[in-house]
């Protein structure tokens, strides 16, 4: 239908697209329109774009296999934790580059990761964190690096009761010797400086301007589509991100009916007004490409990183809260601020609300940048840092 | 949860009929039931507001009488200021339900009411004048509880506590202990109050939603955290090891105001009785029932399905029974859990029963998220 109507406008389009030198407008749609109303909100995503011949165009794999490698890094740690076993930073280093073979099979409740298929995925998680920052993205990298080495020491005392100046579990958390949950800190940086800013800063917007009109060589999607895919693989190894999901006022896991982790599962727990809109705007979205309407795929990924944003926002000012939750034991305000400070963190890729390194540091040093970090902790200090991150987010 | 979901829904939609969910041209506030502006500003001006005048006059007369002992500590002086800290204490538990705003802003329930008190860090405190008091560690070091240990608990007699302050070598090290101590408090209270009556009542008001952050959701959690964790479990449950997590290990040491002792069962209660009131809108000073969650939950037409029996007669039903259970305790909860620990734990057993009422059953119908817990499993 729409192709009927441009054909009266032809002429004027190809002085435009002659004037504009921009090729778009002339080369022919891929594939035949989507009508955005028979989407389906509960329907697998893979299943709704599809070639002429019935096929799907749609790929996941290289989103999917990052994040398992996310779960899988995330798993390492915290099972060595669980079981009071020393933690190696070269091997979290490995995990995170995907050098040497480093995956291993792993069937949790939650988990499913098969070794070998990481292990030879091609794709790695260190090239593509915060790689929107360009050269900036070394000193990210080398932060988490840095991370693992501070896992591994605080590691060494896994079996020690924490205290201030002092390495060890508060209960089942372990602790660096200023009282940093670390894994905590690697798990929610990576939900910014590799979810986030992948998706959104990258996928989402350069990525946008990817080839539309031909097929990737090989492969049955164009370069588009399938930057668009791999956003939605990144954030959710679900056919359907938040399949029959509905609000629970305990916050739990448990009443969300699908398994989501890393920013899946902060957006729906600290989105509760607009995480049943992200799967719409992911389908929507992918059929606008398939349309080549650029207007609704711009609008789709502004509302999906608007809202990934304020999510994170919303989930660091959350865990400030639990530390100061009354009844907050200081096992409890340790793992509050190890799980906000993280999300601090991540708070430099929210780049539509204009976070960025200087502001989201300045925030953490001043929560923690005291010798004894988390021993020094206040109220004070608390409210400074809610009061700039809701400042920032237009947060009541 | 499901029991009060449909009822509801029915109500919302047959509102929407009738006002034609014009969004931004609703019905005239003045007769909307479910409009939270009459509710918000009944509890900052008619609860919040004269609760904290009212703590303030007691703190006031706590701090007249501890200058008085510290001054002078003798006999008199002690009884005078043990008097005056039971009366504060008792109309503190009148506002420590309202830790949101400025109250959750200055925490200021860990600096006035954690318990047991950290003896050994109170006496390290005194040791070193330069302490922060600030720090999460220094919780159980101050506030009531610390006051209880400094003027009930040091010693055996009366005369022996006095001792403590007069001729003992660190008796003026106690002494400025004690006027730091009572200057937080009066200074925290001081920052609470102040921000109420400025411009925090006009923010409070005017956030009208009901997300997270939202004034109505602020309340809401503080409220039924308060009930939940420093009523149910703090002034009974643990105490009593009726908390599964304790494993029916008995702790008649941690009642509130130990040292005291004879007065824990009036905390208890007056800390119930304030739950009760704020539940139905009581007016602090005017006695007389304004708009509230009571009413709020009437105007929803929350109830049992199967009976018809509206959610807030129930919870009011319950709060009735919870009260039966507490006048059947001696004034003194550390001996009643030492020689009847059965009617504590039937008393736990009775205001647990509200806890689902008022975190699953009452937030489900208002569409409040309990943010306080953190069960993600990470």
């Amino acid at each position: 239908m729409l192709k009927m109507l441009r054909k009266p406008t032809f002429a004027a389009l190809a002085i435009l697209a002659l004037a504009a030198c921009d090729d778009d407008e002339t080369a022919p749609d891929l594939r035949a329109d989507i009508d955005y109303s028979v989407l389906g909100n509960q329907t697998p995503y893979s299943e709704q774009f599809v070639d002429e011949a019935g096929a799907t165009t749609v790929d996941l794999a290289d989103g999917n296999n990052r994040h398992k490698m996310f779960q899988a890094l995330n798993y390492y740690s915290s099972s060595n934790i669980t079981a009071n076993t020393a933690i190696s930073a070269e091997q979290l280093k490995k995990l995170f580059s995907n050098t040497g073979n480093p995956f291993v099979d792993i069937s949790t409740s939650t988990i499913s990761v098969t070794g070998s298929s990481l292990n030879s995925s091609g794709v790695q998680l260190k090239n593509v964190t915060a790689s929107s920052l360009g050269s900036g993205a070394d000193a990210v990298r080398t932060k988490l690096e840095s991370d693992f080495d501070d896992i591994a020491t605080a590691s060494l005392s896994v079996t020690q009761v924490a205290e201030k100046g002092k390495a060890g579990k508060l209960a089942t958390y372990l602790v660096d010797d200023r009282g940093i949950e670390t894994i905590q800190i690697i798990q929610k940086s990576l939900i910014g400086a590799l979810q986030l800013d992948y998706i959104s800063n990258v996928l989402l917007s350069e990525g946008l301007k990817a080839d539309n009109h031909s097929v990737v060589s090989g492969k049955n999607y164009s370069a588009l589509e399938h930057n668009w895919d791999e956003a939605y693989g990144l954030l959710t190894l679900n056919p359907v991100y938040l399949y029959n999901t509905t609000t629970s006022v305990a916050s739990t896991d448990a009443a969300r009916a699908t398994v989501e982790f890393g920013a899946g599962s902060y957006i729906w727990e600290y989105n509760k007004a607009n995480y049943a809109k992200f799967y719409p705007a992911f389908l929507k979205g992918r059929a606008a490409i398939v349309n080549n309407d650029k207007a609704e795929i711009e609008a789709q990924a502004t509302f999906i990183r608007t809202q990934m944003e304020l999510a994170i926002a919303r989930a660091a000012l959350g865990y400030l809260d639990k530390w100061k939750a009354g009844g907050a034991q200081v096992k409890d305000q340790a793992h509050a601020i190890g799980e906000g400070l993280g999300f601090i963190y991540s708070l430099r890729f929210a780049k539509i609300h204009g976070g960025d390194a200087a502001w989201s540091d300045g925030i953490i040093n001043g929560l923690v940048g005291s010798e004894f970090g988390f021993w020094d902790l206040d109220v004070t200090k608390i409210n400074a840092a809610s009061d700039a991150i809701k400042a920032k987010f237009s947060i009541q | 949860m499901s029991l009060f979901q449909f009822k509801k829904i029915g109500v919302v939609l047959g509102i929407c009929i009738l006002s034609g969910c014009g969004g931004s041209s609703d019905p005239d506030p003045a007769v909307d039931p479910l409009d939270r502006v009459p509710m918000l500003t009944n509890w900052a001006d008619n609860i919040i507001i004269p609760a904290y005048d009212n703590f303030n006059a007691k703190l006031g007369t706590m701090t007249t009488k501890a200058d008085a002992f510290t001054s002078t500590p003798n006999e008199t002086t002690l009884a005078g200021f043990r008097t005056s800290w039971k009366d504060a204490y008792i109309d503190w538990q009148r506002v420590e339900l309202f830790e949101f705003g400025p109250g959750d802003r200055n925490t200021i329930r860990n600096f006035f009411n954690i318990y047991p008190a950290d003896e050994a860090g109170i006496v390290q405190n005194i040791s070193d004048p330069a302490v922060n008091l600030a720090l999460p560690v220094s919780y159980a070091r101050q506030g009531f509880p610390a006051l209880d240990y400094l003027i009930n608990g040091l010693a055996d007699s009366d005369q022996g506590i006095i001792t403590l302050y007069t001729t003992d070598s660190d008796a003026s090290k106690r002494i400025a202990y004690i006027d730091k101590l009572v200057d937080r408090m009066n200074s925290l209270l001081t920052t609470v109050i102040s921000d109420w009556k400025g411009s925090y009542r006009s923010t409070f008001i005017s956030s009208t939603g009901l997300d997270i952050g939202s004034s109505t959701s602020n309340v809401v959690n503080a409220y039924t955290l308060n009930y939940e964790r420093f009523i149910r479990s703090g002034k009974i449950g643990i105490p009593s090891g009726a908390m599964t997590t304790s494993g029916g290990v008995k702790y008649p040491e941690k009642v509130e105001a130990y040292y005291k002792r004879d007065i824990s069962l009036t905390l208890a209660k007056t800390a119930h009785q304030a739950t009760v009131d704020f539940f139905n809108g009581k007016g602090f000073v005017t006695g007389t029932e304004g708009p509230s969650l009571k009413s709020y939950l009437d105007a929803l037409d929350a109830k049992d399905v199967s009976t018809g029996t509206p959610l807030s007669q129930i919870i009011n039903n319950q709060f009735s029974s919870s009260a039966l259970k507490f006048d059947l305790l001696g004034e003194n909860l550390h001996d009643q859990v030492i020689n009847n620990n059965q009617s504590m734990i039937d008393t736990y057993n009775e205001l647990q029963k509200a806890v689902r009422m008022l975190k699953v059953d009452m937030t489900s119908a208002m569409s409040i998220t309990i943010t306080y817990t953190d069960n993600d499993g990470d």
